[in-house]
């Protein structure tokens, strides 16, 4: 546990330390705000603009930090830190989820932060504070949690830009496989096994004023958690077995 | 190589994908009651940017409606359906993009904006009565096709936020489909004024300063006062012309058995005026309404009962006593 | 019980995506290295060196064989607790600073934090780098790079240190002081086990050599006792006719140097056989210079007669550039 610990606060530190996060996050919010010059452009649904633009960032800013999980892992390869680090009495499994954890925590400060960041350009725009907006924030987290360990199951046996490529491609994918989950049973059972995506996204209903149940989300949530483990527990046994060269 | 594949990291993957495999088959049937649901269609490879994505083509689309007039007809309707259709695909929910849509594709193509509303209408969540409403209105004025404008305009009706408006308008696609038939529509509109009255058990007296009017009651309608006004006003007119019409032939008819039939027409339609105006004061000629002192029917002269008049002095109230000598009023 | 101990150690590479062609990296290695000393592990580029310690440190697995280290399997990662290893080229976390970047390594080698604290200081102390302590691996060039390797290396005070190609970019000045440190290992009774390619330092440094071609072990054992003696010397004050005749047919050459008779012999195989015939003949002090085969030479003749017999005559490249 503390082995992962260190590995996790050493992929923080250097998340962190990259200068573009903050130019990122800085653009993003300022994308989000900039959406209430937008009246005459979207025919007055400015505001619904807003509420989009700012769940499509935390998906974009969640995407980006969860594909840095491939990069991560291929540099420390690449750089021979991984060489070292396993070169001394750490396990492989406990660098893997080190490094996943990193990326997820760096994940939520940022997620943390460009939701607040959103509610407030909303509450601005709107004069009221949209809760429910907290309900998309989560549910994101949770798909990006998932796609973070998708990038450390695909970064165990792959290089970079294919790892970074293949997690893209199946992000993308796994949310056009919503009638896996109401096919025939075997679908049903195939739809488990593969990354549902589409199951965790609840942008357009929240978007559309829907009520979403906490319950549902935390369901959602549920579920990204467990096939995170899936995951994970796949990407440790590809790792194990990779040669480190 | 594969010693370092422990039995325990296999036994977690086996559990972790059979919990996966349940939970999504959960959630999935969670969401089916609680999100939106689309019938028919593959969702688009948009990662989940679907309703941002919309909200862009929404925005290029308003762009594009400033020039497309300079096209020519079925290619402007042409790339508009196809711009409606990708907003729609990345936001089923985007009502506004169906509704503007199918205007904006109805005089041009209206098979084009009946398939966006149609599609509009496999949405299991897209609760807006203004859809069906809108493909019943351009299946009737574009395609000149009352009866599938029926089919639309029932599916509008059964919203419960439905304004009357439309039902009025099922009621006059339907009396079209019969050909205007008076007795038809008299029904129809019998129907409205009907479907929107309380049950008979829980008629409630009318109140007149305190005092009860039992001669008065009525049942209470939940119709707006103008659709009920309007109902009432509809019934009176196509009564009265189905009676005038039906005493008029049977001043002329010879034959026994014709004027039996429209005898009972007479009839049919004094049963329905009961039915309707029960506890109100008619004219037995033309079934009308009439008001409290009237002597005679405003629409044809006839010699009435009155009511509400004083028996002493003769002033008009609606209460039962005379609010100036006290006396009982009829 | 040796420090380290390869059984029939083998690797063998496939090709991307399942192809079937192999590449042998290291066939059937079996090498012993005892505690206290310094092993050279010597070969050509491609010869398996870096595979050899790949597979030592258990960062890539064996196609077949059997290794430990200090009697621990080197599957499993508690025989890495008492080893120290510095990778050929490295980059490390060029984001982190010197102290950062060696307080990470040994909090995975699960050192407390004072224990950390103290090591930190010394190690960078060691190597060279006392002032560089928060200045960050990014703004470091390759020897200081090297030189923070080695530091981390040496983190927990390893017995065994695996250097892969430690001199690689250091200047003279690096190199001098990395042999004095691994003298000093030596003397405190560490192990040390490095690959290098500069055969001056190694003879200068190893007391063990192993040398690899092409995946499979040449040579190996004591530096004294592997190199061959190339002539003999010996000089004598007087030797009379009968000496100098029956000498001569035995002897390359005889020459007369001032008072002194210099004898020089080919090999050292006839030395035994002139020392009796001088001490018979003279009794007196026999002053004998023994001149081995250099390292370098050695390892050329032992290489170019391995590829011989394994029938390999295609020659390396750079050989082949040095004898256009």
């Amino acid at each position: 546990m503390n082995d992962m610990m260190t590995i996790c606060k050493t992929t923080y530190t250097r998340v962190i330390r990259t200068r573009s996060l903050y130019v990122l996050l800085a653009a993003v919010l300022m994308l989000v705000g900039v959406t209430h010059l937008y009246a005459d452009l979207t025919g007055g649904r400015q505001a619904q603009l807003m509420y989009d633009t700012g769940g499509g960032v935390l998906t974009l800013v969640g995407l980006f930090s969860a594909l840095m999980v491939t990069f991560d892992i291929a540099r420390d390869l690449r750089e021979k830190v991984a060489m070292t680090l396993l070169s001394k009495p750490l396990g492989r499994s406990q660098y893997l989820l080190g490094k996943f954890c990193g990326i997820v925590w760096i994940m939520t400060v940022n997620l943390f932060i460009l939701s607040a960041g959103v509610m407030l350009v909303l509450h601005l725009e709107e004069g009221t504070w949209r809760a429910d907006f907290i309900k998309l924030a989560i549910s994101t987290w949770g798909a990006m949690v998932m796609t973070t360990a998708l990038g450390v199951m695909f970064a165990s046996f792959l290089g970079e830009l294919s790892a970074a490529l293949l997690t893209l491609f199946v992000f993308v994918a796994g949310h056009a496989t919503a009638g896996l989950y109401y096919g025939t049973r075997a679908f049903k059972v195939l739809g488990g096994m593969l990354p549902g995506f589409c199951l965790v996204n609840f942008k357009t209903e929240l978007g559309n004023n829907l009520g979403i149940s906490w319950d549902l989300i935390a369901l959602a949530v549920a579920y990204a958690l467990v096939y995170s483990a899936v995951l994970l527990s796949m990407a440790t046994i590809f790792f194990n077995r990779r040669d480190i060269a | 190589m594969n010693s370092r594949i422990s039995f325990s990291s296999i036994v977690f993957l086996l559990a972790a994908l059979a919990a996966s495999i349940i939970l999504s088959s959960k959630l999935a049937k969670a969401r089916a009651v609680d999100c939106v649901t689309v019938a028919q269609g593959q969702s688009p490879m948009d990662g989940g940017l679907g309703k941002f994505i919309s909200h862009i083509n929404w925005m290029r689309l308003i762009q594009l409606r400033g020039t497309v007039d300079t096209m020519g007809g079925d290619k402007a309707a042409g790339l508009l359906a196809k711009k409606y259709n990708e907003i729609t695909d990345h936001d089923p929910m985007f009502a506004a993009a169906y509704e503007e849509g199918a205007l904006d594709l109805g005089w041009q193509n209206p098979q084009e904006s009946l398939n966006l509303l149609d599609k509009a209408m496999r949405v299991s969540k897209l609760n807006d009565w203004k859809i069906p409403f809108m493909a019943g209105f351009i299946a009737k004025t574009r395609l000149k096709d009352p009866a599938r404008a029926i089919a639309y305009v029932e599916e509008s009706i059964k919203h419960p936020d439905c304004p009357g408006y439309v039902q009025r308008y099922l009621i006059n696609l339907k009396s079209e489909v019969a050909n205007g038939d008076p007795m038809v529509t008299l029904n129809l509109w019998t129907e409205y004024y009907e479907a929107g009255r309380a049950p008979k058990d829980s008629i409630e007296p009318r109140m007149g300063r305190g005092v009860l009017r039992p001669r008065i009651a009525m049942r209470t309608n939940t119709l707006a006062e103008a659709d009920r006004h309007m109902a009432l006003t509809r019934i009176s007119q196509l009564s009265s012309k189905i009676i005038a019409d039906a005493q008029a032939a049977q001043a002329t008819e010879k034959e026994p058995g014709r004027k039996k039939e429209l005898q009972d027409k007479i009839d049919n339609v004094g049963k329905i005026v009961n039915q309707v105006y029960g506890g109100i004061h008619i004219c037995s000629k033309c079934f009308r309404p009439f008001s409290a002192g009237d002597n005679f029917c405003v629409f044809d002269g006839t010699k009435l009962q009155p009511y509400g008049t004083c028996p002493k002095d003769g002033t008009v109230t609606r209460d039962a006593y005379c609010q100036k000598c006290g006396t009982k009023v009829n | 019980m040796n420090a380290l101990e390869t059984n029939g150690l083998s690797k063998e590479y496939t090709g991307n995506w399942g192809k079937r062609t192999k590449v042998s990296a290291l066939n059937g290695l079996t090498i012993q290295v005892e505690h206290g000393q310094i092993y050279g592990f010597l070969g050509p580029n491609g010869a398996g060196k870096s595979t050899t310690i790949k597979l030592l440190l258990g960062l890539i697995a064996p196609t077949a064989g059997t290794g430990s280290l200090f009697g621990i399997s080197i599957h499993d990662k508690r025989a890495r607790e008492r080893v120290g290893f510095l990778p050929e080229d490295p980059s490390f976390c060029a984001y982190l600073r010197a102290d950062e970047f060696l307080d990470l390594c040994g909090k995975v080698l699960h050192m407390d934090r004072e224990q950390r604290k103290k090591r930190i200081a010394e190690t960078l102390q060691m190597v060279g780098l006392p002032d560089k302590a928060t200045t960050r691996i990014s703004q470091f060039s390759r020897g200081m790079l090297q030189r923070i390797g080695l530091a981390q290396a040496l983190m927990n005070k390893p017995d065994l240190v695996v250097l892969d190609e430690p001199l690689n970019g250091l200047d003279p000045y690096g190199r001098k002081e990395l042999k004095a440190l691994l003298q000093v290992q030596k003397s405190q009774g560490k192990t040390v086990f490095f690959s290098s390619h500069i055969l001056s330092d190694v003879q200068e440094m190893c007391d063990q050599v192993g040398i690899l071609n092409r995946g499979q072990l040449v040579e190996c054992g004591k530096l004294k006792e592997m190199l061959p003696v190339r002539n003999v010397r010996l000089k004598v004050s007087t030797m009379d006719m009968d000496t100098v005749n029956r000498l001569e047919p035995l002897v390359a050459s005889m020459t007369r140097e001032h008072h002194h008779w210099i004898i020089q012999l080919e090999g050292a195989s006839r030395t035994d056989e002139v020392c009796a015939i001088l001490r018979g003949h003279a009794q007196q002090s026999i002053e004998i210079t023994r001149t081995t085969e250099t390292l370098e030479e050695f390892f050329f003749r032992r290489i170019e007669e391995n590829n011989l017999e394994r029938g390999i005559t295609r020659p390396e490249p750079i050989m082949a550039m040095a004898e256009a």
